[in-house]
Formats: C-alpha cells, structure tokens, sequence
C-alpha cells in the first residue's frame, strides 16, 4: 500500500501515523517526506493484507484527521500503471 | 529521493492530478449481451431481461466502489448498456412491446443500483425494419416514463450513407420528446443521441449500446480528465509539437488508470475487460473544461479561428497516448464537447464567440458533434432534422462516429439559459435561422456511400 498524507508541517506527524499504519499490524516498508506547493507532503511504502485494507485506512484517516491532514491509502498497482511503461 | 518501489515525484504527481486536477474515470460501463432473452411474448422477454440483468450486473456497483475504494481512484458513474432494443422485440413489433422492454430496463437499472442504462436503441443507417419503427415510435413514451433509460438511433454509416426517412423520423421524435417532458425543460431529449457510425462498446450516456459483435458481457471504461490535461498545457511551454508530447503523457496516464481500474473490476466479476473510451469528458466544475484547455493552449476564446486546429491537435495526442497506453482502445475516443455540461463552453455560446456552425465544424475533428446543444422550442422540426443530416454527412464522408443531442427546450427564446442541474449543467439557447431545408429533406430517401467507403 501506498499512504500520501498532506497537510501543514507540525510536530507528531511521523509518530501518529506510523501509530496508526502498526495498530492493524502493518509494516513501514519505506517512508520519506517531501514538498507539494507549500504543504508537508509524508509518503509511507507499507506491507499489509489486502483484507486488512479497510482496517489501515481507517486507522491512518483518523490520525490524519487529528493532525488536520489529507491522507490517502492506495494499492500500490496504481502508481505502476500510470508511472511505468 | 527515491523510495523503495517508486519515485516520490511519482506519488506526487498521481496525488495532484488525483486531489487537485480532479482525474476520475468518468464511467464504469457494463456491456451485456440479451439476446438470449427474447421470448415467445413481452412479457416473457422483459422478465428474462431483468432476471439476466439482475444475474450479470447484481454486485457491479459493489465491486466498482471497492475497486475504486482500494485504488483511490474516483469512478463518477457506474452503467449499463445492452443490446438494441429493437432486435429484442421478436414476433412483437409494435410501440406498445418496445415501451414495456424500455420500462423492464428502467426497473433493472433501479435493480442494481445504476443510474442510466442505455440501449433503447435502432440500427437504422440503411433500413428500417418494424422493430426499428416501433423503438423510433416509443421513443418519446420511454423518455418521459422512465428515469434511466437512455436511448439512440443510429441513422448514418460509412459503408450505408445516411437514412435520410429515419433522419426525419427521430428529428420528430425529438421534438415529441422535448415536448413530453416540457415541465423539465424537454430533459428527456438529453438521453437521446442520433448518431452516425455508432460503436457498440462506447461507455459514454446516452449512446451507450452493447453491440451485436461484441460477447455475452464486457466492462468498458470511459476516462474523464479535462482538468489535468489542462494543467499538462498550462506547464508547456515552447512549440505544438512539445505541445502534443505534454498531451501524450498525461493521456497516457489517464488511460492506464482507466485500464488498471476496468480490468480489475472485469477480473472480479469473472468477465472480459472491453476497452477504454480515452475521450476527456467535462464536468460543470470549475477548469473541468474542453473549452479551458483550447483557452490553454492559446487560443484567446474558445470558438474562434484556430479552434478547429487546436482541437484536432488535441484529439490526436490523447489518441496516440491513449493507444501507448492501452492497446483495446474503443469507443468514441476522442473528445466530448457537450455545451450544457461544459460550464466555458456554455459561456462561450452565451457570448456568441462559440457558434452552432463553429461546434458543428467541431465534429469532423472531436467523438461527436452537436452535444447537449439547446435550442428554441418552436425550431422546425426539418432544422432539426437538417441538424442530423449535417452532422451524418461529416461523419459518412470522414468516418467517423458523429452525433446530434439537441434539446429544443419548450417555451423557450434565443438567449435565454435553463438549468438541466447535476452534470447536465446549465444551456443558453442558441440561435437558430428560420429559413428550413424541409423541402429537401421531405424528398426522403438515401444520402449513398460515399466512393471512398468502397475499398474492397
């Protein structure tokens, strides 16, 4: 899975979403931070079930939600399909 | 700075055009074949229709939700199309027949959750059989009766020329049409397409219909993306040709996401994959706009000398990156330009820099033509069927799918705008000459092949 989160650049990001992404037993495969526009921009590579998707999601919106940003959790197929030839 | 599977630029760019430039696949449809269904009588024949349905289609718009759900891709609407009505009617001919098959599709569509399904539909480009009649003659009953049924004609081809009897047929029923659904503005008319060289796995409302040559049930998409091939123009710089490079890549990507999210929704559902429709699709939101992205390009108003040009360009760059990308390109595939649903493009027709002869010379380059074009309710029926005749003598000559959705909207002056709401957006009622072609088209007959169809 794929984890974009977005938002303004505030103390705690890190530790409450990869709280969030180890309470359904999913591990952080990769992680790195970057910039889009003026917003801090967190994208987390991780490994879990594809049952356990909804789990995830929920778990990663709702820290999210408390730290005021946008995150997205995609199947990571979506990024080979556009990206590679 | 890269990650272990992909580049964050990568991510990125997928997040902004995804959250910021409003990429959606604009339709999930499912094609089904029911011919299997005719019966020995109506009744028969409509309830193995909804039974059939019900069977292929009962977990799509489940399995759609997941699928977009999982990818994060958003899909606007979920369809069905199915076979021509008119080849369903067997030893029942009659407007009666056809109206009770359009109310069995009405109430599987409500069955399985979709908003339109289309497929009331006529083959007609070069003869019209009794089932074609009574399809054409129940037409304006099932618009205003039902809430999902779409439905189109096919009066024109290539290798048939065009039916001009059948061109005056449904340039009546249009009207009838407007006319049954007056208090809504003649809405109905909005579900209804008379096309020339209609494809049978085109994804797209109202024309959507599975076709004879295709199999027992498909999973066709259509892609959207106005916007992000728009924000594509607007970081180009330099000559058409980069130009078109810029347009290349980024239909690229819209159609392998189209691809990804087709396929899976096919492989779960245990059908074939189709193809991918790569027209962009407007929407009424803000810079979702066909007529944004000419504007980008630079063309200082949309419908002005240049138009024509850069709309060719346009097509042609989403087709080459389109069939980079996916090698089961269908459909339409090309561009829509639907004036009600495209909020600039309506300005532009409201300020008079965008034309009925502009958009009409639109058709030879885009997927179809005269779309969701508003005029006077008291245009004469022969205008509009010179409309139709127009439009299927460009799609014959060139070869290429043309189509007519006009709605003379009842009570209505040039000028004046109505709200149709949702995605069918708000029209200006365009101006139209008094002067008629009744004369000619009331000859009746056949507009024949042109010399270069015969290639054999």
């Amino acid at each position: 899975m794929v984890i974009t989160a977005v938002g303004n650049d505030r103390v705690g990001i890190v530790a409450k979403i990869s709280n969030a992404i180890a309470s359904v037993g999913a591990n952080i495969e990769d992680l790195t931070s970057s910039r889009l526009e003026d917003k801090f921009v967190m994208l987390i590579v991780c490994d879990v079930r594809s049952k356990k998707f909804d789990e995830l999601k929920r778990a990663v919106t709702s820290a999210g939600e408390k730290l005021k940003m946008s995150v997205v959790v995609q199947r990571e197929e979506i990024f080979k399909a556009m990206h590679r030839v | 700075m890269i990650l272990l599977k992909f580049e964050s630029e990568e991510i990125l760019e997928t997040f902004k055009m995804l959250h910021m430039e409003s990429l959606d696949i604009r339709t999930v449809t499912l094609g089904i074949n029911l011919l299997d269904c005719i019966g020995g009588n109506t009744r028969e024949t409509s309830a193995n229709i909804k039974r059939k349905i019900r069977k292929i289609a009962d977990n799509f718009v489940e399995t759609v939700n997941s699928v977009s759900n999982e990818f994060g891709v958003p899909v606007t609407n979920r369809r069905i199309a199915v076979t021509p009505t008119s080849l369903l009617l067997g030893g029942s001919p009659t407007p009666g027949s056809a109206a009770n098959i359009g109310r069995a599709l009405d109430e599987s569509a409500k069955n399985v959750k979709v908003d339109f399904i289309g497929g009331f539909a006529a083959l007609v480009e070069k003869g019209i059989t009794k089932a074609d009649v009574a399809v054409m003659d129940a037409i304006p009953t099932v618009l205003s009766r039902t809430s999902r049924v779409c439905s189109c004609v096919n009066v024109a081809s290539t290798r048939a020329g065009v039916n001009i009897d059948a061109v005056n047929i449904m340039a009546r029923k249009i009207k009838e049409t407007a006319e049954r659904t007056r208090s809504r503005n003649g809405i109905g008319c909005a579900k209804l397409v008379v096309f020339c060289n209609a494809p049978g796995d085109n994804p797209f409302m109202a024309g959507a219909f599975h076709g004879v040559e295709e199999g027992e049930a498909t999973v066709n998409v259509g892609i959207s993306g106005p916007s992000v091939i728009r924000a594509a123009v607007e970081n180009c710089d330099g000559s058409i040709d980069k130009l078109s490079d810029c347009i290349k890549r980024a239909a690229f990507k819209m159609t392998r996401a189209g691809e990804l999210i087709g396929r899976e929704v096919a492989n779960r559902l245990g059908l074939k994959f189709g193809t991918v429709d790569t027209s962009i699709a407007p929407t009424t939101a803000k810079g979702d706009s066909v007529a944004d992205v000419v504007e980008s390009m630079g063309i200082e108003r949309c419908g002005v000398s240049g138009t024509t040009a850069a709309v060719a360009m346009l097509v042609d760059s989403l087709k080459k990156g389109g069939m980079m990308a996916c090698t089961r390109i269908g459909g339409l595939s090309g561009t829509f330009i639907p004036v009600s649903e495209d909020s600039k493009m309506n300005e532009r027709v409201k300020e008079r820099t965008m034309s009925l002869q502009k958009l009409e010379a639109l058709t030879s380059v885009c997927s179809v033509g005269l779309d969701m074009v508003c005029v006077p309710g008291d245009t004469d029926e022969s205008v509009i069927a010179g409309m139709i005749a127009d439009e299927a003598a460009i799609g014959v000559v060139n070869d290429k799918s043309t189509a007519v959705r006009v709605i003379p909207v009842p009570g209505k002056k040039a000028g004046q705008t109505v709200n149709f709401g949702g995605l069918l957006g708000k029209g200006t009622i365009v101006n139209v000459t008094k002067w008629k072609p009744a004369k000619f088209l009331a000859r009746g007959g056949h507009i024949s092949r042109t010399i270069r169809s015969a290639k054999n």
